[in-house]
């Protein structure tokens, strides 16, 4: 791992209308890194990845990708610069069909270089392929997840922002889900961020180092080995 | 007869296909109820009749001319009142009120300009042609052949080009289509323009078939906005079946009853649908995570 940072993020400060969620936040995210950020409900997890990319503009504190300041920058701007935010939930194109769910991001951006991308894309999501001219509507719940990280992959990106990509699906799905990220950090030249709720063990058994977060602040940063020894999480989920 | 009426119903039915499409087009892609639409259809058609009567210009330049005055003024409504209201994220009647009151005001425009009379585009009798007994003149044929064209111009359009598809992921998904860095602006303005050259369209159409008043955009517009909900709203095909139900029923009506009765009935068959199946008549099977979104 190289030591060059991709995201870092000073004291920002951020939040709906008046009330400020995030009170300080500061983190620093390294190339090809995979970092799970964690907490209780109401922390402030969804909020820092959604100002981070651009949907909600910080009150103060600044905000650095690939050492250019972009705090305050319009999302698409963002997503055009190698930014992939996966929406809680994982949303798709439902009435559009698989393939074409796949090709909107290089209709958008023409620059994107697609035939060897959906062969890679293929290659990590069988499911994909089998489905291609089907309605991405009828996909289930863990197709649906895959799909939309299948999109997000399809423009090629820098810096992958995960919002809970796992914790609503089921087991089976969870299980398989982690094993394409992982296939995937192996293979592709990203750095990852995600959260992870419900499924801290399997965060952390993805993630190369962890911020946990509590009421707005990072409460702790470090390996995952770190953070079982250091008695952290008991400590700040019962209190 | 009963083919005659029906001959009468597909005709009627072209030309609110082309408003329907442009209309559910719209709505479906930004969420706005553009009232407008009817003032753009008027509009054109006005244009039309100003060069091609008035000042004489060659019928060709003045159709070009017309859909372009048609389409300017969709792209200028989403512009300088749609999108300023999109950016602040009013709610939807706040739209829908603006909508209706820039149609009001085109209206009153034209009226002020071009009087309130009908004014007839193409005087006489025309020629007609007769196939299996059902009459048909000269403008009704255009008619049929312009919207079988621009249909399936506009079919292959949205289902093949790029620019297509990207118009139908901002319909179906816009929070996903932003962060894909889709630049929702463009798109949008993409789609007034389209939707607005098949409202000029038919303007023109219907300005050479019976003639033009400024109230013609009115039962135009509230006839679509019928044909979308109850052809479906999933699926742009479903404007156009819509079109055509309603285009039939309005002839059989006059038929059997009178034209006095085609919008009270027109709207209970829209009440009829809302109460029985609101989702249209064309619509995708759903799983049920989908509904609840």
């Amino acid at each position: 791992m190289n030591n060059q940072k991709i995201l870092t993020g000073k004291n920002i400060v951020a939040g709906y209308n008046k009330k400020m969620v995030l009170q300080g936040v500061s983190f620093e995210i390294y190339q090809r890194e995979t970092v799970a950020l964690i907490g209780p409900n109401g922390a402030g997890k969804s909020t820092l990845i959604k100002t981070v990319f651009g949907i909600l503009k910080p009150q103060s504190g600044e905000i650095f990708f690939k050492d250019e300041d972009i705090t305050g920058r319009k999302p698409y701007k963002n997503s055009r610069n190698g930014m992939g935010y996966f929406i809680q939930g994982g949303e798709i194109f439902s009435n559009l069909t698989i393939m074409e769910n796949l090709f909107i991001p290089q209709y958008i951006d023409k620059k994107l270089g697609i035939e060897k991308l959906l062969t890679e894309i293929f290659a990590l999501f069988p499911e994909m392929k089998k489905f291609k001219n089907k309605r991405a509507g009828v996909l289930s719940g863990g197709e649906r997840q895959m799909l939309a990280l299948s999109i997000l992959l399809m423009k090629k990106p820098l810096l992958l922002l995960l919002d809970e990509p796992i914790s609503k699906l089921a087991p089976l799905w969870k299980d398989k889900f982690i094993e394409r990220l992982k296939e995937l950090i192996a293979n592709w030249n990203l750095s990852v961020i995600f959260w992870a709720e419900q499924d801290i063990p399997k965060a952390l058994a993805v993630a190369d180092r962890v911020y946990v977060m509590k009421l707005g602040k990072m409460e702790f940063c470090g390996t995952p080995e770190e953070l079982k020894q250091s008695k952290k999480l008991e400590e700040i989920y019962l209190k | 007869m009963i083919l005659q009426v029906i001959a009468n119903g597909i005709i009627a039915g072209c030309v609110y296909a082309l408003v329907a499409l442009g209309f559910g087009l719209i709505y479906k892609t930004t969420r706005v109820l553009h009232f407008a639409h009817g003032a753009v259809y008027t509009a054109s058609a006005y244009a039309f009749y100003s060069l091609s009567i008035l000042l004489s210009i060659s019928t060709v330049i003045s159709v070009i001319i017309a859909l372009s005055v048609g389409i300017v003024l969709g792209i200028a409504v989403e512009s300088f009142l749609y999108y300023p209201l999109y950016n602040k994220k009013v709610p939807f009647v706040i739209s829908f009120i603006s909508s209706m009151g820039i149609y009001l005001f085109l209206i009153n425009l034209i009226a002020m300009l071009f009087g309130n009379e009908v004014k007839i585009l193409q005087p006489g009798l025309e020629k007609t042609y007769q196939f299996a007994g059902v009459i048909l003149t000269r403008t009704q044929i255009i008619e049929v052949i312009v919207f079988v064209i621009v249909f399936f111009g506009f079919y292959i359009f949205m289902k093949k080009s790029g620019l297509g598809r990207l118009i139908r992921a901002l319909s179906n998904n816009p929070e996903l289509a932003t962060v894909l860095g889709m630049n929702v602006r463009k798109t949008r303005i993409l789609v007034f323009g389209l939707g607005s050259l098949l409202a000029s369209i038919s303007g023109l159409l219907v300005a050479l078939d019976i003639g033009i008043d400024p109230n013609i955009g009115f039962s135009a517009i509230f006839v679509c906005a019928v044909a979308v909900i109850i052809g479906g709203v999933d699926l742009f095909e479903g404007a156009v079946l819509g079109a055509f139900l309603l285009g039939l029923i309005q002839n059989i009506i006059i038929w059997k009853l009178s034209a006095r009765w085609q919008e009270a009935i027109t709207f209970g068959i829209l009440i009829i649908f809302l109460l029985l199946r609101p989702q249209g008549i064309l619509s995708y099977k759903k799983r049920m995570e989908e509904i609840s979104q």
